[in-house]
């Protein structure tokens, strides 16, 4: 137990600092703040409309913060935790880690770890940008880590199934599109139907509830529901490809 | 196999139809330098996977540290260190900020660190980027971060590739003070002058199979030419057989003046593996 936490302290130590020194991340952390300031620029007019009308302030504010909520976990998990761990892959690093009797299950831990914590403070600074009031702040940084748990399941499934940064590039582009969907939720209805069962569908599902104020356990239940199957998916997912990656053959 | 660090008994591996490792016995007592020598694609990176828990074997048994290496565990493991073909440190890190990394990770102190950049050369490169190092400052630094907790075994597959002669010998340096101090090694290498240098007892692998197993003086007295060249004054060069009529010959050409100088033509390993296989590196 000792070693696993040395080895796991050491994989989360050089795995973050290998971030701040990644230019991948610099795009990681600008692209969804750049896009929550020019939401600013693109939603002018509701915004004005926003300041006298409480309704439209709701719908303002829950479109905002979808948008953080999505673009924080999808490009944080796209950019980061399946490019780096395909860049393991390639430059044979996470075999060199595993001849030094360091489980594929430990480097996955801290590369989710480090990417869960990446995640939050991007979503952080997308809040800050969003200009909702910070009372919301305890709810949506709760919810962008309950889902971004799936996301980075997935992402770790994504990044072991990568052979080079080349197939991460390939791979990563349907899991961030399929973040992406339940921000165009609110204007698009063709989203909106398939936005709930989407991974970040029940979270973005349960952050509109509360804005609206209609957040109960029977309204509640099925975006859990959703957000609860995707966790399993990724999980059985993970243990799945995981085990295959243990052995050559 | 009593008292051996490593063994493989009848140990064979096939990849779908194609037996690529037929039949491999051998043990090695603690403390040994074993070289596992073979042309590319003999099966010596596939022999490491196996004892390396890798790759599984199809039949036969492999001991690790004196117990089935279906029974050996992670704490086992922390006595082993591996440099495999493949083996690659960080680009973005320093080679010291490396070594530190897996000192870490292998729970040992940083002061092991200093030391290790000292054997391998690299003291005035530790700040160096790993993307920033040659091929041969990777190597050496791949090389420290596998020795980095002081394996009681040690797998070196290829260590000293793409090293130049200079770093080559200190690798050998460093091997013969792992010997000393008791480390087992087994080294996979094609090099034979390097086998014939470092190793205490050599297995030649071909085609997955091993075709001679010993000492390599024995190897190199088990198959030396019953022959010795003789250079004289006015004969020109020739060879001579070891037998009571070849010493009547050099004892006429000794009273005549004529003998200039004699040669034991004994074989290098390399001649001695195209002895055993019939194939050239």
């Amino acid at each position: 137990m000792a070693a696993s936490l040395r080895k796991l302290g050491a994989l989360l130590d050089k795995d973050a600092r290998d971030l701040l020194k990644n230019p991948t991340m610099v795009v990681a952390v600008i692209l969804p703040a750049a896009m929550i300031l020019l939401y600013h620029f693109v939603y002018r007019e509701p915004l004005a409309v926003a300041d006298g009308d409480p309704a439209v302030r709701v719908l303002i504010d829950g479109l905002f913060l979808a948008s953080a909520l999505c673009l924080s976990v999808g490009m944080v998990v796209s950019m980061t935790l399946i490019y780096g761990i395909a860049e393991e892959k390639e430059k044979h690093t996470l075999r060199t880690l595993m001849l030094a009797n360091v489980s594929a299950g430990q480097v996955a831990l801290a590369k989710g770890i480090v990417c869960l914590a990446t995640t939050l403070v991007v979503g952080a600074l997308c809040f800050a940008l969003t200009g909702v009031g910070w009372g919301m702040f305890p709810a949506f940084i709760a919810l962008t880590a309950l889902g971004a748990v799936p996301v980075i399941l997935l992402g770790l499934v994504l990044g072991l199934a990568s052979r080079d940064q080349m197939t991460a590039g390939l791979y990563g582009t349907p899991i961030l599109l399929l973040c992406l969907v339940p921000m165009f939720a609110p204007i698009a209805p063709e989203a909106e139907a398939v936005a709930a069962y989407t991974p970040l569908g029940g979270v973005c599902e349960l952050l509109r509830l509360l804005l609206e104020g209609s957040l109960t356990p029977e309204a509640a239940a099925l975006p859990l529901a959703v957000t609860a199957a995707w966790i399993a998916v990724g999980a059985v997912a993970f243990k799945l490809l995981y085990r295959r990656l243990a052995q050559d053959n | 196999m009593t008292g051996a660090i490593l063994s493989m008994d009848a140990v064979s591996l096939s990849f779908k139809d194609k037996r690529v490792l037929d039949n491999l016995t051998f043990s090695i007592p603690r403390g040994q330098t074993f070289g596992f020598l073979g042309p590319s694609g003999a099966g010596k990176t596939t022999t490491i996977k196996l004892l390396t828990r890798q790759l599984a074997k199809d039949a036969g048994r492999i001991s690790l540290l004196g117990r089935p290496i279906e029974r050996a565990s992670a704490a086992d493991y922390e006595r082993i260190g591996i440099l495999s073909d493949t083996s690659a440190l960080y680009d973005r890190m320093s080679i010291a900020d490396n070594l530190r990394f897996y000192a870490r990770l292998r729970g040992v102190s940083h002061g092991r660190v200093p030391y290790l950049l000292e054997r391998m050369g690299l003291t005035d490169s530790a700040k160096t980027l790993i993307k920033n190092c040659s091929k041969g400052m990777r190597q050496r630094a791949a090389l420290a971060a596998s020795l980095v907790h002081q394996p009681e075994l040690l797998f070196l597959d290829e260590p000293t590739s793409g090293l130049d002669p200079a770093a080559r010998a200190e690798v050998h340096k460093m091997l013969g003070e792992l010997r000393d101090r008791g480390t087992t090694v087994f080294l996979t290498t094609h090099d034979m002058a390097e086998a014939e240098a470092v190793c205490d007892r050599v297995a030649i692998l071909n085609d997955g199979a091993i075709v001679a197993c010993d000492d390599p003086e024995e190897l190199k007295l088990r198959y030396a030419r019953n022959r010795v060249v003789i250079r004289t004054r006015t004969r020109g060069t020739f060879e001579v057989a070891k037998d009571a009529a070849g010493a009547d010959l050099i004892d006429d050409l000794m009273r005549a003046g004529e003998l200039v100088s004699i040669h034991s033509d004994e074989p290098n390993l390399e001649e001695v593996f195209l002895e055993v296989t019939g194939r050239e590196f």
